[in-house]
């Protein structure tokens, strides 16, 4: 009881000294919120990415570009002789550029580059490789396009992508380590008189510090509040735009999920910024008050 | 109550005190006079642990405050209440709320901080004045509310410096009278003062220090405060 009475007059001492921050308050805040939505956007274009490759990485269709010079009704027969082919589509060049211009909204430009296509779909993923080998033997294949190819280039800008989004976390925390120290600081030295007279009466250590790092904390939870608002707006637009796009654009179907996890997100956001704002402002009063 | 052993503070080549023995027994009251760097305050900050000896033990009750480490501080300082010669009250709380401050640090229930704050206040006689700002208060009623404060926890020990430095004489008396009727509950009291005629008319122990010595010492004196009389003479 007495413990949930001392904390519970902390978190109301936490309170004033929160409104005896007045504006700084809100350039911490809108700074912190900055930060970890940078963070959370690296880890949003991960995630995405992370789900688009995932989803390459267990197709059952590839794509064949066939030369002009090659009929593509002989060459679809060959391949569904294949016992491990379970459907083949053939997307003539015409039908394909008539697509392409009802989507991007084409005014006739000269000639038709695009290619006459077979849509071959497997019975499993495993068969991939074999089944692409064997297409490979036959005449008149200009290219062939399939997942996996694409997933080690996603796979590749991931990483760089990753990398470098946590070089600018680490930097950002650094940032954030520093402003809320300064700030808790400067609440710590505004407030010198209460701390002195709280030590002169034997007030424990816990009961003093206790406000400022509940202080820094709130800094914390708020900021990751106003950071996922901006990545659940991202999320909507781009995400759902580029779905579209990416689904006229590649030579395969896919079945997109949801996007990346805003929801673990935001706990990955909200974890970081109670603990960076938390640890920073719990040093700075044992620097500033401990004893 | 207080047992300091051959106590020495150092600052430096400075020797703030020298040597100091001193015995003030539970429930006597104590006035600490000198010249200005006597080392009186010193003296008072080793008892409040806010200094170390640089040698020398200094036991206060049965704890050993030369030896004590710094996390039992608090437990110290809520053995004893210290008065300033400044007050050190928060500007924006009241009387009442300046008083309750520690005790709602300490964890009390809310009826029992309403008890003792309102017990200290009347103690002091500011019972009706519990709701203004310090800034709404006299001097002396500042420093009355600062003795409500120390006595709030009913420490055995309570430590004054200079609590009249910033006062004028009618209201030193008052707040020296006040401190008498305290020692006369049983708490022993400690204070400073460059208040010749308080020395002269209380009727108290008077511990003189000079250089960081204790160059005289009356010993204790058990008599009821002579400041009213001495006020009418
Ligand atoms: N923190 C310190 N650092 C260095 N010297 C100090 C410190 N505190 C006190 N002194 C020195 O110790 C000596 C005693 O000081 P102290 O404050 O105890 O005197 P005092 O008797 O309280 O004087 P006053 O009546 O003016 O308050 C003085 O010479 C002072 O300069
Ligand atoms: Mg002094």
């Amino acid at each position: 009881m007495k413990e949930i009475r001392i904390i519970w007059r902390t978190l109301q001492e936490a309170l004033s000294s929160i409104k005896a921050g007045g504006f700084s308050n809100v350039i911490v805040i809108s700074i912190l919120a900055v930060a970890l939505a940078l963070f959370g956007g690296v880890l949003q274009l991960n995630s995405s990415i992370k789900q688009i490759s995932q989803n390459l990485d267990t197709q059952l269709e590839f794509s064949i570009y066939l030369l002009d010079s090659a009929g593509p009704q002989e060459i679809a027969n060959e391949i569904s002789k294949n016992p491990k082919v379970d459907k083949v589509e053939i997307v003539t060049k015409d039908v394909a550029w008539e697509r392409f211009r009802k989507k991007f909204q084409f005014s006739d430009i000269a000639g038709n580059p695009l290619p006459n296509t077979i849509h071959v779909n497997i019975h499993k993923p495993e068969y991939l490789q074999e089944v692409i080998k064997e297409v490979k033997t036959l005449a008149g294949i200009e290219q062939i396009s399939y997942a996996p190819e694409l997933f080690n280039g996603l796979e590749r800008v991931r990483t760089i992508l990753f990398s470098f989004g946590v070089l600018i976390t680490l930097i950002l925390a650094v940032g954030t380590i520093t402003i809320v120290s300064n700030t808790i600081q400067l609440v710590i030295k505004s407030r010198s008189l209460e701390i002195e007279i709280l030590r002169l009466v034997g007030v424990d250590d816990w009961f003093i510090r206790g406000p400022f790092i509940f202080h820094g904390i709130f800094y914390g939870l708020i900021a990751s509040l106003l950071a996922i608002v901006p990545l659940v707006l991202l999320q909507q637009t781009v995400w759902g735009s580029f779905q579209a796009s990416f689904k006229t654009i590649m030579p395969v179907t896919f079945n997109f999920d949801s996007g990346a996890d805003l929801g673990v997100i935001f706990v990955i956001l909200s974890l970081t910024g109670i603990l960076v704002c938390g640890l920073s402002s719990f040093l700075t009063t044992q620097k500033y008050i401990g004893t | 109550m207080i047992r300091l052993k051959n106590v020495t503070k150092q600052y430096g080549k400075i020797k703030a005190l020298d040597g100091v023995n001193l015995e003030i027994g539970a429930g006597e009251m104590a006035l600490l006079v000198g010249s200005s760097g006597a080392g009186k305050s010193t003296l008072m900050k080793l008892l409040y642990r806010e200094e170390r000896p640089s040698s020398g033990s200094i036991v206060i009750g049965n704890i050993d405050v030369s030896s004590l480490s710094d996390s039992k501080i608090p437990y110290l300082r809520r053995r004893m209440g210290i008065v300033f010669q400044d007050f050190k009250l928060l500007p924006h709380k009241s009387a009442f709320e300046n008083v309750a401050y520690a005790l709602r640090g300490l964890g009390a229930e809310e009826y029992e901080i309403q008890k003792r704050v309102s017990g200290a206040l009347n103690l002091v006689g500011l019972l009706e004045r519990a709701f203004n700002l310090p800034s709404e208060l006299s001097g002396g009623e500042q420093q009355r509310v600062g003795i409500a404060r120390a006595i709030v926890q009913g420490p055995p020990l309570v430590i004054a410096d200079e609590p009249t430095g910033n006062l004028d004489p009618a209201t030193s008396i008052e707040i020296f009278n006040l401190l008498s009727k305290i020692s006369e509950r049983g708490t022993t009291v400690l204070v400073s003062t460059h208040n010749q005629h308080i020395v002269e008319n209380i009727g108290k122990r008077v511990i003189t220090l000079d250089k960081g010595r204790v160059t005289s010492d009356t010993g204790p004196i058990i008599r009821s405060t002579g400041l009213a009389q001495g006020l009418k003479r």
